[in-house]
């Protein structure tokens, strides 16, 4: 075997060949039966009565029947080990084995197909393999499945990941067995499938945009007449106006030429910014401890994290959709960022970015870069709002005008600490929770738009300020 | 609006190969026990039922039932060869013999995964096949050495191990002029 054919042959790592042969071993039912046939006849022969070689035989004939069927392949001894054989062996030789083909980028809830192929050896009868349960995302559920003659197998699972992040899709641990699992091969465990899933989120309206334009492109109404699809007013024509603009019928009815004004339609920046220093649940008792991914380094499902990525989808695809351009701020890891962008792409940009969010325990400073929010743009702050310097962050960017929302993503209703706590995490959160009112209401004061990750909460909220903004421009 | 990159072929519709639960496999398995010990004290009305052989017996297969690839199996087939031993169960001794069988390959086959394991059909079709073939090749030969007035000198069992390798030697001859039979046929003239 060669790899690469203008290599000389004299450079190429050595090779072994391995056989089809694999390292069996005997399971509980071929020692079973090897016993009670030999028990049984030894006691026929003692008692000189017929019916222990009446059990005896079926169970005989069968166990011959399957060792016969365990055909050539199966040998006990003098197999090929792959795994210590090391480089010198074509890693895909290696049997039994299972390999997981999935797509490289799942969608957070979408069912799609998962193939796993076995392979063992030739005259295997079944292989028991762990494969994916779509309900029980990221267990499994165990399936024993035929094997074809050549001892391979492709079989088909369907999984639902249920939450975003890096998660195992399968693991396919795999026990192959020859005929009437009389003989076994060792327990192999399957190689870990690890996919990054992307959040999703119920759809939104978008946040009401200011009137300044930032670009010539886009679906949203603005008051400057322009080249636009939204009727802005009917007057009458003067030097300079495109002939193509004259509304004939106005101008039959009114006697002199009139022009159809139509207002521009602009996109605006909507600067996603996500506070990622802290990542706590509804659960209080578990917030002095570390904070920290889940299982799986996956972020807990319902925690303020997992609330600000998926309310960051929603309005990045809100706004998106409508042609704006949406840019994404990690505020502790600014490198992390995706700079503004328009349609589909960037949406994809910003979701697998998020994606791979996590939190960032080590960090206590908010980092923005002062170009990161242009003049003019929305910016969206996402934080727990536990202290003070998103709060001081949101504050300071609204100093410098434009419209500044802050969504509040801490967990609600929050479980206090139990009976098992004393009264100083009690009274410490009192203390925290009373700060952070105080802390709101500064913001709102300060002309701030504080709303909350609720997914319900926040498209009425969105839709009240986009009625708000349009009865303000009419 | 999704993204588009992430949108990988979506879950095919359809049901995938039928199954049996290990489950079921296990009840199956309790089954033929329960059966085999029935019929045996069925063909032998003088045996005496105890509360303690109850509790012992259900203790045994709740044991088999939760490891079917444990040595319970095991001790719980001998101790259906000691009944046997212990009744004279005739011509039941034929169901129960396959009872027996079909008791060691379910469980040799239910032991190779948990009790949630799903079992497609088609995995356990060979091991079907192979059980039924050894029955008609032996249950036959059984009925008729306990059909067949037994007489003369040797013991009974001689008698059935004489049987036994005399429809061996059947068997192996048919094989072997199955086999010169294909290789005539394949043989290039000449």
């Amino acid at each position: 075997m060669t790899r690469g054919g203008a290599a000389p042959a004299a450079s190429l790592p050595p090779t072994v060949a391995l056989r089809p042969t694999v390292a069996l071993r005997p399971t509980v039912a071929l020692r079973r039966a090897a016993t009670l046939v030999a028990v049984l006849l030894a006691a026929a022969l003692a008692t000189g009565r017929p019916e222990p070689v009446a059990l005896a035989a079926p169970l005989a004939a069968g166990t011959l029947l399957a060792l016969t069927a365990a055909g050539p392949g199966a040998r006990r001894r003098g197999a090929v080990d792959p795994v210590d054989a090391g480089d010198a062996v074509t890693p895909g030789e290696a049997v039994p084995r299972a390999t997981v083909r999935a797509p490289g980028l799942l969608v957070e809830g979408r069912r799609v197909d998962v193939l796993v192929d076995v392979a063992s050896w030739p005259g295997a009868q079944l292989a028991v393999v762990r494969l994916p349960d779509e309900r029980r995302v990221p267990h499994a559920s165990w399936t024993a499945a035929a094997l074809g003659a050549d001892g391979t197998r492709t079989l088909r699972a369907v999984v639902s990941p249920h939450r975003w992040g890096r998660v195992t899709v399968a693991r396919p641990d795999l026990l192959a067995a020859g005929p009437d699992g009389l003989l076994v091969h060792d327990p192999v465990v399957g190689q870990e499938r690890v996919v990054t899933v992307v959040p999703t989120a119920p759809p939104v309206s978008p946040l009401p945009l200011p009137s300044r334009p930032a670009g010539l492109v886009g679906t949203h109404r603005t008051r400057r007449p322009g080249d636009g699809s939204d009727l802005l007013d009917v007057r009458a024509l003067v030097p300079g106006d495109p002939m193509r603009r004259i509304d004939w019928r106005v101008s039959a009815r009114r006697g002199e030429l009139h022009v159809r004004r139509t207002a521009v339609d602009a996109d605006a920046d909507v600067v996603l910014c996500l506070d990622t220093r802290l990542d706590v649940g509804p659960d209080v008792a578990a917030w002095p401890g570390p904070p920290g991914p889940g299982p799986e380094g996956a972020t807990r499902p319902g925690s303020s994290l997992d609330r600000a990525v998926h309310t960051a989808v929603a309005l990045a695809e809100a706004h998106l959709r409508d042609g704006d351009r949406v840019a994404l701020v990690d505020l502790t890891q600014p490198r992390r960022s995706v700079p503004p962008g328009t349609g589909r792409r960037q949406l994809r940009r910003v979701t697998a970015r998020l994606a791979t969010t996590a939190v960032q325990p080590g960090a206590h400073r908010l980092l923005l870069r002062p170009r990161a929010v242009p003049l003019g743009a929305v910016a969206v702050l996402l934080s727990p709002l536990l202290d003070a310097a998103a709060a001081d962050l949101a504050a300071s960017l609204r100093r410098r005008g434009g419209l500044v929302v802050v969504v509040d993503v801490l967990p609600a209703p929050l479980r206090p600490p139990g009976r098992g706590h004393d009264l100083r995490a009690a009274t410490a959160l009192r203390l925290v929770l009373a700060e952070r009112q105080v802390r709101l209401a500064g913001l709102r004061r300060a002309g701030v738009v504080v709303v909350g990750a609720e997914p319900a909460e926040l498209a009425a909220r969105l839709r009240r300020l986009q009625a708000a903004a349009r009865r303000g421009a009419a | 609006m999704r993204p588009a990159a992430a949108t990988p072929a979506p879950a095919t519709a359809g049901p995938g190969p039928a199954t049996v639960g290990g489950a079921a496999l296990r009840v199956v398995l309790a089954g033929a026990v329960v059966t085999a010990v029935a019929l045996l004290v069925v063909a032998d009305p003088a045996s005496r039922v105890t509360p303690w052989a109850v509790l012992v017996a259900g203790l045994l297969l709740a044991a088999v039932v939760a490891a079917p690839g444990s040595g319970a199996t095991t001790i719980v087939l001998l101790l259906l060869a000691v009944l046997v031993l212990d009744s004279d169960p005739g011509l039941l001794l034929l169901p129960v013999a396959a009872l027996v069988h079909l008791v060691h390959v379910l469980a040799a086959v239910a032991g190779l995964g948990p009790a949630a394991t799903r079992f497609e059909i088609a995995a356990l079709v060979p091991t079907a096949r192979r059980y039924a073939l050894a029955q008609v090749a032996v249950l036959p030969v059984l009925a008729v050495a306990l059909l067949v007035p037994r007489g003369g000198g040797l013991p009974p069992a001689l008698e059935v191990l004489a049987a036994l390798a005399a429809a061996v030697l059947v068997a192996v001859v048919l094989v072997l002029a199955g086999r010169c039979r294909r290789g005539a046929g394949v043989r290039a003239p000449g």
